[in-house]
């Protein structure tokens, strides 16, 4: 191999390392996207909105670690599922989730939107596929453990906060409060 | 050698040795104490504190931009980094503030990251992403007492903050969103938001605080440190022999 060539392939893999954080960046749902997934007919699914009082949001704080003011959580239903799209900082910047719940058990989640340079790996189905059944237990935590992820561990922090809020939710949603 | 000319040479190198450090000490001294809070940037926390001093400030006049908020509903909007504020008060997160539209008994506000919600009362009752609705973060916003409007795909649509979708319109809003203007003086909480105690300490460090000639001190000084060390060695070394 020549030393020109080599010094081409090195600079292309150069070239493809640099990117590569900015490739973890990306909406990988819309709303509409993600609504025609969930709901078989998007038309039967009912645009909800859950009002919190001062309790709920102390609660919510609780678990996502963070003082919480929204005074309304938007989700759609139809039937028993749920749909939440909440959002959490990562590292610095939000990551937005889309949870589907049923009845206390978490069926899915997905990554709509990620705008850290890195920690995307969470968005990955082998991934998500730990939060599957999940349920929430009263101490506030998952009821089964999820495994970590080097490199995003605050993406993976993100996404448990997640779940166990869209669970905590979901639970609020059922008890009419 | 002679012991005579190592005398000599010793006699003139303690001379300007002792000279030379008086010359440069100050400059040594600055350097020596900026170099070690560099090295605890964390621990000081230098990269997130701002000076304020008018003195310190000097260099950076034309890189500190006045502090920006928006007129909406006869109250200032603003952020400062890290909160929204109204008026005076620190309300919520925001980083910067984009922009923003008021139906006059509600508040949308561009944050950078996203759009807070607010009722007249100032609670925040929804923050969205714009990007769910396939738009970007700084849209351009009108409102009316109808609701907020915002231009996308070419047209003005309404925003459903109830369903969470754009509806399209037959006319295009009577006023878009504001422009940030900057803030009344009483306001300002600070004049310097961008330039911090690390960035001023680095180039006081580096001499280019002092201006175009900075550098060039700083580098004397260093020259004359060198000079120091190598002195002192050998005013050590021709007494041992």
């Amino acid at each position: 191999m020549t030393r020109t060539r080599l010094t081409w392939m090195i600079l292309c893999l150069l070239g493809l390392a640099s990117s590569v954080p900015a490739l973890a960046r990306g909406t990988y749902f819309t709303l509409d996207q993600i609504q025609q997934e969930v709901f078989a007919d998007t038309s039967l699914a009912a645009s909800k909105a859950l009002w919190l009082n001062a309790e709920q949001k102390q609660a919510i704080a609780s678990v996502l670690q963070h003082p919480f003011h929204k005074a309304r959580i938007k989700y759609w239903r139809s039937g028993e599922r749920n749909l939440w799209v909440l959002s959490e900082i990562g590292k610095e910047k939000p990551i937005t989730f889309a949870v589907i719940t049923r009845a206390g058990v978490l069926e899915r989640i997905e990554v709509m939107a990620f705008r850290e340079v890195r920690g995307d790996e969470i968005r990955m189905p082998a991934y998500t596929a730990q939060f599957r059944e999940q349920t929430l237990t009263t101490e506030q935590e998952l009821a089964n453990s999820v495994d970590g992820i080097s490199g995003a561990t605050y993406s993976v922090r993100s996404m448990k906060k997640v779940a166990k809020l869209a669970l905590l939710l979901d639970r609020w949603t059922y008890a009419g409060t | 050698m002679s012991p005579h000319l190592r005398r000599q040479i010793r006699l003139f190198l303690f001379q300007w040795h002792r000279r030379s450090g008086v010359a440069a000490a100050l400059i040594i001294v600055l350097v020596t104490l900026t170099g070690i809070a560099l090295n605890h940037t964390g621990l000081f926390r230098l990269d997130r504190n701002y000076p304020q001093s008018e003195w310190l400030l000097w260099p950076y006049d034309s890189a500190l931009v006045a502090p920006e908020g928006l007129h909406l509903g006869g109250q200032w909007w603003w952020a400062d980094g890290q909160q929204l504020h109204r008026n005076s008060e620190a309300l919520y997160p925001c980083h910067q503030l984009l922009g923003g539209a008021s139906t006059g008994t509600e508040y949308l506000l561009q944050c950078d990251g996203q759009w807070l919600w607010l009722d007249a009362s100032e609670q925040l009752l929804d923050s969205l992403d714009p990007g769910l609705f396939g738009l970007t973060m700084s849209a351009r916003l009108a409102a009316s007492p109808e609701g907020f409007q915002v231009y996308h795909a070419d047209q003005w649509q309404q925003l459903d903050l109830d369903m969470y979708q754009l509806v399209a319109m037959a006319d295009a809003p009577a006023s878009e969103s504001l422009e940030l203007v900057a803030l009344p003086d009483e306001l300002s909480p600070a004049r310097n938001q961008s330039i911090s105690w690390q960035r001023v300490v680095l180039d006081m460090h580096s001499g280019r605080w002092f201006g175009p000639l900075g550098p060039w001190i700083v580098d004397l000084a260093a020259l004359v440190l060198l000079f120091l060390a190598c002195s002192g060695f050998w005013i050590w070394y021709s007494r041992r022999r």
